[in-house]
């Protein structure tokens, strides 16, 4: 009995002191509820994580070809845009799209991937999050006749992509009234994705409401993409982005600055390009810091940039494994040997002893415009000014610092390596085949049609005569006014001309295809030796 | 009772005061680390010390680099408008602060003339070179070539104010604003950004709007333009705490060069300084350098640069003929007071026998001087006495192919236009161009592109006169171009 009482009066004075520290216990309890909740929010939105194949500990699942395929440069921290919602974007906004799909823009699908050639796939934010790598530039398609299945390959100029459309669609279908937070989760969810309810209402009421705002920016910051000629698929304004990110007034520049377009370059044998100038006007003589500058292209700033990732592709970039394949088809040997002797007596001091070997004495250095004579528009639009500011773009970081940015005075000289899957040819892309490269520019064609990927085996190019196929249109390229002289007459420039070596403001500015030309550039050989040039130029 | 809670409160106190103590320290030392730790800067030699070192102007003047490097491209549309005004249509607006003319190498983070010193944060402050670098082109497609201590006469120092003190009246100046900009390029932690949000952003703003308030009166007075500041009027009201009075002391940046040929002579476009030492001290003073520490010591340094600094040889090909009859030409009538060991090289010539624009006198008298010494004696400045302007200085004429435009005030483009008659002398031209014209020997200052491009002066505005200095002027048109042909070998 008395234990009982013992027992009662205990629990007793237990319970009162319990009473009286209610609210302490209540308020204790609330705080490691909330510290709780706050570090599981914060484990689980903090969880950074991109899908890669370098460094894994299972050796087969590492892929340097595939991490440059599919891995990350950091940008999609930053632009990522949630996997639902990328998938669902082409359905949402099908009409700002040629096609179905984001192959209708010149995307690669390789089977068993879920997503393009060219999109790294990040867990970043609570979200997989997707967006562009290096990849969507520099990775292309060929085939043999119009019957065959395209073949990948990494490296290569990505010829049909249209990136300007790219950028076009996504702001406007971010302006489209279809765009608002609860169309574009519920076609995301019907792409599959599944949401929790925290997801949904985090899309719902700040991911898609962020996005669009982004999207508003970046049309605005972007929009010296409809201040200069169409560049087409395969081809880009590659600074535009970077002065977009200084933010520069592009109705105040000088006219004669705007227009930037070129090709996407192949991305091979990057070890025997140290020291070479880089980039069509030869602007920059690092490898690494140019890698660096095209990562700004996809978002990966400073701050965002996924070093390991970018080492690892830029490691297999520089392995000598990184080679353009053999040239497919059957060469006539007897025909290349005397193409042989003409490169060696021509070319050979510009662009190299043939394609693997890339010494010769003006190998990788600008040829001053003056004696190249081709468009000048794309070498205009780099300025002093622009080089100046890329070197604090990494200002925090002085190892990373851009320092080797300089204006240059022309063009520089690139090696040939892969000369077949790089059509068209010329830093714009404006002569669709070597064989027309080889002739005066008066008889190359005036306009062609880009973004058709069956090659061109005579000519060596792709074939650039067909209007569309498969149900695709392709893109008409006019290197000038072609309309007749009366309407012509309308236009500024209309002939393209850039008599003195400066950028012309026109329509048609960019597209020349003038200059490379005459006796120095074999364009007076016979028809014959000509041929024999351009089978030997396959080998390479 | 009483005494067991005295101990508890005692007991509670001393637990207080220790987690105080333990937090003020924790507080000292984070401060120092995040405000004051110092790295030192990384310069290769002693150019690049002249470019990029600092003056210890950080406490006073220096700006967070993160906060300055992205202003630019917050405020595009205020860089432009600075950076334009006054100038052509077709003036630059754009590349950072390129636009307002500094001298900027491809591959560096600042343009010359900067500083980024970190003290506790990399601050951004001024070094000498920014006002006295120049820089020319010799064709239109030429990158712009950099002369070490020359007159910085692309400089924009009104147009860089102009629109620091905008962007602090912006409505963006704020951390909601520049955060997520400086995020995009700087590692920032934690504290970082409690730093920069709660502490260094709107210090700078609050900072940039008392100095604009300090600067007013530039307002009322005509624009300096590139390559000129108001040179005597700075100190006087911002050190001395004058009233703001009508004079225009509006002066071009001087050349640096060969210093070591100015000992015992005076300095300054007014001969207001007497040492070359003298005029250092008050110019680090007058970008906020600190006079404490090893100021007199990196004063010294800088000069000892400065005494053997030469100009770029002149870079085209020379009449060696006229050259000869050019030297013979200078020889009578210039060295006197141009050559070094002239006997008037080096004093003030007056007023009324030089002629030139009087308005740079008037800015600075012997009550104003005493002033000035006043305040740098306080600062322990003892070797830094200035004196009321004397007149205009006959300086040796070191470099003169790159010191255009002429005169003291910068009023006269060329050394041909020099040699004519005030009256012949252009009324207005167009300063800020690096091109220069080998004819008339001074930069293109005339024609469409000048027009397009550069700032336009007018000498008829008060402190711009081209009249005065009519030596030369009645030589005949050979013997011109023979002493200009020799000029350029100076």
């Amino acid at each position: 009995m008395a234990v009982l009482r013992h027992i009662g009066s205990t629990l007793l004075r237990w319970l009162s002191r319990i009473w009286r520290w209610r609210w302490r216990i209540f308020g204790t309890a609330c705080l490691v509820l909330l510290i709780a909740v706050g570090h599981a929010f914060y484990a689980y939105y903090g969880i950074d994580e991109a899908e890669a194949w370098f460094g894994q500990d299972d050796a087969a699942s590492n892929d340097p070809v595939r991490q440059f395929k599919y891995g990350s440069t950091g940008g999609d921290r930053l632009i990522g845009i949630p996997v639902g919602i990328f998938n669902a974007l082409p359905e949402l906004c099908r009409d700002y799209l040629p096609g179905d799909g984001w192959t209708s823009l010149g995307f690669i699908v390789e089977p068993g991937m879920s997503r393009p050639v060219g999109t790294s796939l990040r867990h970043s934010l609570g979200f997989d999050r997707i967006s562009l790598n290096c990849a969507a530039c520099h990775v292309g398609t060929y085939r043999a006749t119009p019957a065959d299945a395209p073949v990948v390959v990494a490296g290569m100029p990505a010829h049909r992509l249209d990136l300007t459309r790219f950028a076009r669609f996504l702001s406007q279908c971010a302006l489209d009234e279809r765009f608002n937070p609860w169309q574009v989760v519920q076609a995301a969810e019907r792409t599959g994705a599944g949401y929790s309810w925290l997801d949904r209402l985090l899309l719902r009421y700040v991911a898609v409401p962020a996005m669009k705002e982004f999207l508003v920016l970046a049309q605005h910051r972007f929009r010296f993409l409809n201040m200069q000629t169409e560049p087409g698929p395969g081809r880009f304004d590659t600074f535009g982005p970077a002065k977009a990110l200084l933010n520069w007034h592009f109705e105040a520049l000088p006219r004669r600055e705007m227009v930037g377009v070129n090709d996407f370059p192949s991305l091979w044998l990057q070890d025997p390009r140290e020291d070479m100038r880089l980039h069509w006007d030869g602007n920059n003589d690092s490898v690494e810091e140019r890698n660096r500058s095209a990562a700004f292209g996809t978002g990966a700033v400073p701050a965002t940039l996924d070093r390991a990732s970018l080492d690892a592709i830029a490691g297999w970039l520089r392995s000598p494994g990184n080679q353009p394949p053999a040239y497919p088809f059957p060469i006539d040997r007897d025909l290349a040997e005397i193409g042989k002797q003409h490169y060696q007596r021509l070319c050979a001091d510009c662009h190299g002893r043939d394609g693997r070997d890339f010494t010769g004495g003006r190998v990788g250095h600008p040829e001053p415009i003056a004696h190249i004579r081709t468009d000048p528009c794309r070498l205009d639009n780099y300025t002093v000014e622009l080089a100046r500011e890329q070197g604090n773009l990494y200002a925090a970081f002085p190892a990373e610092r851009f320092t080797h940015f300089r204006k240059t005075d022309g063009y520089a000289n690139m090696p040939l390596d892969g000369l077949w899957l790089r059509g068209p040819y010329l830093h714009n892309g404006s002569v669709p085949t070597v064989r027309d490269l080889l002739e005066p520019w008066s008889q190359r064609p005036a306009a062609f049609y880009r973004g058709y990927d069956v090659i061109d085996q005579e000519r060596l190019g792709f074939v650039s005569d067909v209007a569309s196929a498969d149900g695709v249109e392709h893109f008409r390229y006019e290197t000038r006014c072609l309309a007749g002289p009366v309407l012509c007459a309308q236009y500024e420039n209309p002939d393209n001309r850039h008599d003195d070596n400066r950028c012309v403001p026109g329509p048609w500015a960019g597209n020349s295809n003038r200059g490379h030309d005459g006796p120095a550039y074999g364009t007076d050989l016979p028809a014959a030796d000509k041929d024999a040039v351009v089978e030997y130029l396959k080998t390479f | 009772m009483p005494s067991a809670r005295k101990r508890i409160w005692f007991r509670r106190g001393a637990v207080a005061a220790a987690i105080v103590v333990l937090l003020a320290g924790a507080g000292i030392a984070i401060a120092w680390w995040r405000f004051f730790q110092s790295d030192p800067q990384e310069l290769a030699d002693e150019r690049a010390r002249f470019r990029h070192g600092s003056l210890g102007a950080e406490v006073l003047a220096g700006i967070p680099y993160p906060i300055v490097m992205i202003l630019p491209r917050v405020f595009p549309d205020l860089l432009e408008r600075h950076a334009t005004e006054g100038y052509g249509p077709a003036k630059p607006g754009h590349g950072g602060y390129g636009a307002f003319g500094l001298p900027w190498q491809q591959g560096e983070r600042v343009p010359i003339g900067l500083s980024v010193k970190r003290l506790g944060f990399e601050r951004v402050t001024l070094t000498c070179a920014f006002c006295h670098t120049a820089t020319y082109r010799l064709a239109d497609d030429d990158i712009p070539r950099f002369a070490d201590g020359g007159p910085g006469h692309t400089v924009n120092l009104q147009g860089l104010l102009r629109f620091l003190f905008a962007a602090a009246d912006d409505d963006r100046f704020t951390a909601a604003r520049l955060m997520p900009e400086m995020a995009l390029h700087f590692d920032f932690d934690a504290l970082d950004w409690a730093i920069y949000s709660t502490i260094l952003i709107p210090k700078t703003r609050l900072a940039l709007r008392l100095a604009e308030g300090e600067m007013a009166w530039m307002d009322s007075k005509p624009s300096w333009g590139p390559g000129r500041d108001d040179a005597f009027n700075l100190p006087k009201y911002l050190l001395t705490r004058q009233a703001w009075d009508d004079s225009v002391g509006n002066t071009d940046f001087p050349a640096l060069w060969r210093l070591g040929e100015r000992d015992g002579q005076l300095v300054h476009s007014g001969g207001e300084a007497t040492s070359v030492g003298a005029v250092v001290a008050t110019s680090a003073l007058g970008v906020g350098s600190v006079p404490a520490g090893g100021f007199a010591d990196r004063n010294r340094k800088i000069e000892a640069y400065l005494r053997d600094l030469e100009p770029p040889h002149y870079p085209l090909p020379l009449d060696r003929d006229l050259v000869a009859r050019g030297e013979t030409l200078f020889q009578q009538s210039c060295a006197d007071c141009h050559a070094d060991g002239g006997s008037r090289t080096g004093t003030a010539i007056p007023l009324e026998e030089i002629g030139t624009d009087a308005a740079h006198v008037l800015t600075w008298t012997d009550d104003d001087a005493q002033r000035m010494n006043k305040v740098t004696g306080l600062l322990g400045m003892e070797d830094a006495a200035l004196q009321g302007a004397q007149g205009y200085v006959a300086k040796p004429l070191v470099g003169v192919w790159l010191l255009g435009p002429y005169l003291h005030n910068g009023s006269v483009p060329s050394l041909l236009d020099l040699l004519t008659p005030p009256s012949a002398r252009p009324v207005d031209f167009y300063r800020g161009l690096d091109l220069f014209d080998p004819q008339r020997v001074g930069f293109v200052s005339t024609g469409a592109k000048a027009a397009a491009e550069g700032f336009r002066f007018d000498t008829t505005q008060t402190g711009n006169g081209n009249g005065g200095h009519l030596y030369g002027t009645d030589l005949s048109p050979d013997d011109r171009s023979a002493l200009i042909e020799y000029l350029k070998t100076l």
